[in-house]
């Protein structure tokens, strides 16, 4: 007879042992051919098994599918090869279709004497196992949806690149014609025999229409440049008067235009700026166009330059509608257009305020702007002063 | 005769492994994704040879989940699909893995690799040839398969018993 069945309370002692070790929930003993020879009352229940009828002398695999295959490992615990083989969170579907979680563990039922065989314990883990499934649902559904952006990124920068491809090639197509034109409008301007002076005019219109053209691909270029992170410059000291008097009559005559008076004050003694110069040119074309675009005719636009604490300041004034603080607090986003900007005929992608707050911002200078409805609006911009 | 073995479906997480056992137990699909955890066995029987092969399938989690209990969960299984989501680069690279864990546990186990989820055409971001190495370095077959439409989903499970029916 088994030593197991010739002590029936040494079996008990031990089972609840394990039991009150593991939080097991049931338990069977094995005899070394696997077959079952002792369960807890609860055993069948237990492993969610309907009660069917004798269950002693069946070989384990024969009434668990998870033994399928672990004879091998039933053998190295018989052995005391292994101490134990578990089997943890095993899936099992109950008969009202609940999902609950089984862990088996298989220990001797005597270390060192195989005669014995092995015990069997089975533990409801259901409570963790649906608290695990929750957290690992989130988390892989959070990977999932990291790894979905992750490839959407991958895609839009591929996107990005060809855009900004085709912006640098459709700029360099542009300006190349442009500057044909630009430079035969200024060969007439220039000679080539007497000119009425409404073919002055239209001339002058043509000269200053494309040197703006010019400028707006320069803007785009620019766009391109600051999303790459590439944007080039080539800071150097230089006269701000001059610059300004290099590029007022061109304004002057774009103001005109429209109906508008140009007016420029500029600092008495000459103004030393340490900057990229034709980015400074960027900068007060995007501002004055800005005033000319939003001020009605007959209103002011103005120019100031001045000196003050190190630094060279310009400040570009209208007498235009003027913006509110939440507008002024948007404006310098970019593709912010007001609303009245958007519903008016005035033109633009709204990326002029944007494109001159980077360039002031990688000269390491400075713009504000003071405004309110009705009131036209003031940009002045700080750029350190050549030293 | 009744013969009966273990097989094992490996692969990272939300590869559809547990989509393609439903696919060929059950013969259903269920568009809802629900994270395995630890293991879910089913059978389905097979004629072979003239005698029944059942087929102890065990679907196993994926991801770090699996790397908590791998070896007992592994051992004396016969053979393994081990699949990769056609959508995810990652999920091909992973698969090289879980085979390899596989064959440390069984040395002489049969590996099949299913690459699924192929009716998402436009997210295909794996290729033919990119299975055709990943298949030789695992030394196993490949298929293409989806347990949504249920394309593939028998002939791999079938290539399976093949192997371990032998």
């Amino acid at each position: 007879m088994p030593k197991v069945m010739q002590n029936a309370m040494d079996l008990a002692t031990a089972v609840t042992g394990y039991l009150t070790q593991t939080n097991a929930l049931a338990y069977a003993h094995l005899d070394s051919k696997f077959r079952i020879t002792q369960t807890s009352p609860n055993f069948l229940p237990g492993c969610v098994l309907a009660p069917q009828g004798e269950v002693k002398g069946l070989i384990i695999s024969e009434l668990l599918w998870e033994f399928i295959g672990a004879e091998g490992a039933l053998e190295d615990v018989l052995h005391g090869r292994i101490p134990s083989f578990s089997i943890e969170q095993v899936q099992r579907e109950q008969p009202d279709g609940q999902v609950c979680y089984l862990s088996f563990l298989v220990v001797p039922f005597e270390t060192g004497d195989p005669a014995a065989g092995l015990l069997l314990l089975v533990r409801d883990t259901t409570q963790a196992g649906v608290m695990e499934q929750h957290l690992l649902q989130e988390r892989n559904e959070l990977r999932l949806a990291q790894s979905s952006l992750s490839r959407a990124n991958v895609e839009l920068q591929r996107l990005n690149r060809l855009k900004s491809l085709f912006l640098s090639m459709a700029a360099h197509d542009l300006r190349t014609p442009l500057t044909v034109i630009r430079g035969f409008a200024e060969l007439l301007l220039g000679g080539l025999g007497e000119k009425t002076p409404q073919t002055r005019e239209y001339l002058l219109m043509i000269a200053t229409q494309t040197e703006w053209l010019d400028r707006l691909i320069t803007d785009l270029l620019s766009i391109n440049q600051i999303e790459e992170g590439q944007l080039v410059l080539q800071p150097m000291t230089h006269d701000l008067n001059s610059l300004v008097d290099s590029m007022a009559s061109g304004i002057e005559n774009l103001a005109k235009t429209k109906g508008l008076i140009f007016q420029v004050e500029q600092a008495q003694a000459s103004t030393a700026v340490f900057a990229d110069p034709e980015r400074v040119k960027q900068i007060l074309y995007n501002l004055l166009g800005n005033a000319v675009k939003y001020t009605p005719p007959q209103g002011v636009i103005r120019l100031r330059t001045w000196a003050e604490d190190q630094l060279a300041v310009i400040e570009v004034s209208d007498t235009g509608r003027g913006m509110t603080r939440e507008q002024q607090s948007q404006l310098f986003k970019p593709y912010y257009r007001t609303e009245e900007a958007r519903r008016g005929r005035t033109q633009g992608a709204g990326m002029g305020l944007y494109i001159v707050k980077t360039l002031v911002e990688a000269l390491h200078g400075r713009i504000d702007v003071r405004s309110s409805p009705g009131a036209g609006a003031t940009f002045t911009v700080r750029l350190p002063a050549a030293p | 005769m009744i013969i009966q073995k273990k097989v094992c479906l490996l692969g990272d997480f939300a590869v559809g492994k547990t989509s393609l056992v439903r696919r060929f137990v059950e013969g259903r699909f269920d568009d809802k994704y629900l994270s395995t955890v630890g293991v879910k066995i089913s059978r389905k029987s097979l004629a072979r040879d003239g005698h029944q092969l059942n087929l102890l399938i065990w679907d196993l989690a994926g991801g770090e989940e699996f790397m908590r209990y791998e070896t007992s969960y592994l051992r004396g299984a016969t053979g393994a699909l081990i699949v990769c989501d056609l959508t995810r680069p990652e999920t091909l690279a992973k698969a090289q893995q879980y085979a390899a864990e596989m064959r440390r546990v069984n040395p002489a186990a049969a590996c099949v690799l299913v690459a699924n989820k192929v009716d998402l055409t436009g997210l295909r971001a794996i290729t033919d040839q990119e299975l055709k190495a990943a298949s030789a370095l695992l030394n196993a077959p490949y298929l293409v398969t989806s347990a949504k439409s249920g394309a593939n989903v028998p002939a791999a499970f079938d290539r399976l018993a093949d192997a371990v029916a032998m």
